[in-house]
């Protein structure tokens, strides 16, 4: 016998949906955990804020934690799950839970379940399949709610003459589901302004009070032209130095799937064809033969656009595993 | 002139300007527009792998020096321009509001006077934080030669001020920057040392005992603290050119180490020396290859975080260069096989952190996995390490290098070359991130 959960999708939903389900030693494969992002997976009410039953009475953490008093017949006794380790777990599966993974929300609760089985250590076991698996989407959703901060422009949309309140609005692509996760940070920095943005599968919106969410996400966006924007393609394309041309560098950072909102990118080919032109013309300029090379070094200063494209093509993007996402010396 | 005609010619003057990182400075909005994050966000990247994290402009590039490897001197006839504080203030905020950067980096070729030019620098960041109530970050550059008092506003309104040391010796500065001087560059950096350490959040943490204590001293950090001033909590860094004069590697680590050591810089950049229009002979007439900036980054951060010490570095170098195509931690390890091999299960942090191939994340990782179980090889794949580096250097489990594979790896590669100054090479990793 399974049963669906109902929950609303968040991972403070998912937290206290699995603390009851685990009071209750429901085991993970009697558990259909619906994706919220998905509407055909069905079964969500979006105007409910908060399941009944799941909000009903305490959440996972004190049940993971010491005060489990019920263990339930046939079931060993309940295990001390060391806090620490239930906080490293729970780090982990706030971001695991916006992961464009339908099966995020399983792994989650198996990995609940694991830690509360005799398995307490859990999030130390690093090479174990559960980890390894949590790791990778936790790497992606951190990378991409990363991204989200980066890439974000905001467009002025409506300036109130009389109280000089300004309403900005931005229309993002993201990769994973990240808005939740970025909310505060949006929220905190741009106190003084109101904004809404948009992506395909949620909203987010700053009334100057609040950050609210909702699901119904926009498949693309109005073209609204802000004046500052000129400004900034023109600062773009002046900040950088076209005897450094890098363009592999910067298109790990910045993959083509972010280009279409990104207003600076329209100049980025051009930029790109100019630069080896105008390295070469400053050599000359100096009047220095240009230096020997090995054949086949060409690759990094004179890069054509050709080589341009071949480095990341979009459709790979997606489900890609984060690479670099760890800034080490080796 | 048109705003965005001044914006081209004065980013174009900006962008030799290495830094462009906004970390360091952590604060919630409060109410007003901005904050700042600890760690900064790069925003967008140029077609040089570069972050765009920054404003970074020049108030102007007028100037009345003339050091031979900028584009701004007095002798250069390139176009010039000049913004207005009020134009900085409102461009920093109509790009700040759209989340296109992080803040300000405010630099300027030297007007009238270094007095009159640090003041210039101040009142756009007094504009931005008091007019404005911007409380995002700002960094400014620090003019050697500027009055103390100029120094301290600039502080109290900036994350973190930077004076340049712009090359590695005293006699290269002579050579190509004759009106600068090298002691007053760190005098303006010892103020600023000053000023930061009497403000220092209490107990001074020292990360690396091995670096030794700061020579200003912490006199009275409680009450200045308790005061609530803050004097650029994001500290002060520089920038050097590598590669305009025949300086070798470890002559610049050296002085590099020195201004750690003396001024508590957070971050020296190395910005390997660009070709600039109306060149003077007194240059070379080839760039440095950007490979070697970051071997430069490497051992700075192995000087740094990983408990090097300059004459290791220096003893796997060749004449004073940095191998440019083996990284410093390989070069050394190479020439160091009897440290070798560490054993994974047993090692201290200190020695895990001498395998080529393995950061600082990845030890701490292996020390929490090792609490759990004896760690075998397949326990290393799970970390994201180039397992094929690491193995000739460990001892797991149940694995044990040949002593074969030691001698494989330093044969061809040690073999001594001659990197010239100039050694071209093919890649360069952008280094230009986050502190
Ligand atoms: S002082 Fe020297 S480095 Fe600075 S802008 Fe003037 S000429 Fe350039």
């Amino acid at each position: 016998m399974t049963t669906t959960v109902k929950f609303d999708g968040s991972f403070e939903g998912w937290r206290k949906a699995a603390g009851e389900l685990l009071r209750r030693e429901t085991h993970p494969a009697q558990i259909i955990w619906p994706d919220p992002y998905v509407p055909a997976s069905g079964l969500f009410d979006h105007s409910m804020p908060m399941d009944g039953w799941a909000a009903a009475s305490g959440d996972a953490d004190t049940l993971a934690g010491r005060n489990c008093s019920t263990p339930l017949a046939g079931h060993r006794p309940c295990p001390m799950v060391p806090a620490k380790a239930w906080q490293q777990f729970l780090t982990i599966a706030r971001r695991v839970c916006y992961a464009r993974y339908r099966e995020r929300f399983n792994l989650l609760y198996r990995m609940a379940w694991r830690m509360r089985h005799g398995e307490p250590q859990l999030p130390d076991q690093l090479s174990d399949p559960d980890m390894l698996v949590a790791r990778h989407w936790d790497a992606l959703v951190r990378r991409d709610a990363h991204k989200t901060k980066a890439f974000i422009r905001f467009k002025l949309v409506h300036r109130d003459p009389s109280t000089g309140l300004e309403h900005f609005s931005a229309w993002h692509r993201p990769t994973q589901y990240p808005l939740r996760l970025v909310g505060s940070f949006f929220a905190d920095r741009f106190s003084t302004m109101r904004w809404t943005i948009f992506t395909p599968d949620e909203i987010a919106a700053w009334d100057g009070r609040h950050v609210s969410y909702s699901f119904n996400g926009l498949k693309y966006h109005f073209e609204k032209w802000d004046n500052i924007e000129s400004l900034w393609i023109t600062y773009y394309a002046h900040i950088f130095n076209p005897a450094r041309l890098n363009v592999r560098a910067m298109q790990k950072e910045m993959p083509k799937h972010f280009w279409s909102t990104l207003p600076e990118t329209t100049v980025l080919p051009e930029l790109i064809k100019a630069a080896s032109a105008r390295s070469l013309a400053m050599r000359k300029h100096i009047d220095v033969p240009p230096p020997k090379r090995k054949p086949g070094s060409h690759q990094f200063t004179r890069p054509t656009a050709e080589h341009m494209d071949a480095q990341m093509p979009d459709s790979a993007r997606h489900n890609q595993p984060s690479q670099g996402t760890e800034q080490e010396t080796t | 002139m048109d705003i965005s005609i001044k914006l081209a010619i004065l980013a174009d003057a900006a962008k030799y300007d290495a830094s462009c990182a906004s970390s360091g400075a952590k604060r919630r909005g409060n109410g007003k527009l901005g904050n700042a994050t600890g760690v900064g966000i790069c925003h967008s990247y140029t077609p040089d792998g570069r972050c765009v994290s920054l404003l970074k402009i020049l108030l102007t590039n007028f100037c009345i020096f003339d050091c031979v490897y900028c584009v701004n001197r007095i002798s250069s006839n390139t176009r010039r321009a000049r913004f207005t504080p009020d134009e900085i203030a409102d461009l920093t905020i109509q790009f700040y509001k759209r989340n296109y950067i992080e803040g300000l980096f405010l630099s300027s070729g030297i007007i009238q006077s270094p007095d009159y030019t640090m003041e210039q620098l101040v009142r756009c960041a007094q504009l931005l934080r008091e007019v404005h109530q911007f409380n995002g970050y700002i960094h400014l550059k620090a003019v050697p030669g500027a009055a103390p008092e100029l120094i301290e506003l600039a502080g109290k309104y900036s994350d973190r001020l930077s004076a340049n040391i712009e090359l590695p010796t005293p006699t290269d500065l002579t050579r190509l920057a004759p009106e600068k001087n090298f002691n007053q560059i760190t005098a303006a950096m010892g103020d600023i040392a000053g000023h930061i350490n009497l403000r220092r959040r209490p107990p001074t943490v020292i990360r690396n005992p091995e670096q030794t204590l700061p020579l200003v001293p912490n006199r009275h950090p409680t009450a200045a603290w308790k005061s609530g001033r803050r004097f650029a909590p994001a500290g002060q860094s520089t920038q050097m050119i590598v590669g305009a004069t025949p300086s070798t590697d470890v002559t610049i680590l050296q002085t590099a180490s020195d201004l750690y050591q003396r001024y508590q810089l957070r971050r020296v950049y190395y910005s390997a020396y660009s070709l600039i229009p109306h060149h003077d002979s007194r240059l070379p007439g080839i760039a440095p290859p950007l490979l070697r900036e970051h071997r430069l980054y490497q051992a700075d951060w192995l000087l740094r975080f990983y408990g090097f010490n300059l004459s290791e570095i220096a003893s796997a170098s060749n004449n004073g260069q940095l191998h440019p195509h083996i990284d410093p931690k390989l070069a050394w390890a190479l020439r160091h096989p009897t440290h070798f091999p560490v054993d994974i299960n047993k090692a201290s942090r200190h020695e895990l952190l001498r395998v080529p191939g393995l950061g600082v994340r990845n030890v701490d990782r292996i020390i929490r996995m090792r609490r759990v179980a004896k760690l075998r090889l397949a326990d290393l794949t799970s970390l994201k390490a180039p397992l094929n580096r690491i193995r000739p250097f460990v001892m797991t489990a149940d694995y044990h290098p040949s002593i074969f594979e030691l001698k494989r790896l330093s044969g061809p590669k040690l073999r001594p070359i001659q990197p010239t100054l100039f050694d071209l090479a093919p890649t360069s990793k952008s280094t230009e991130m986050t502190n």
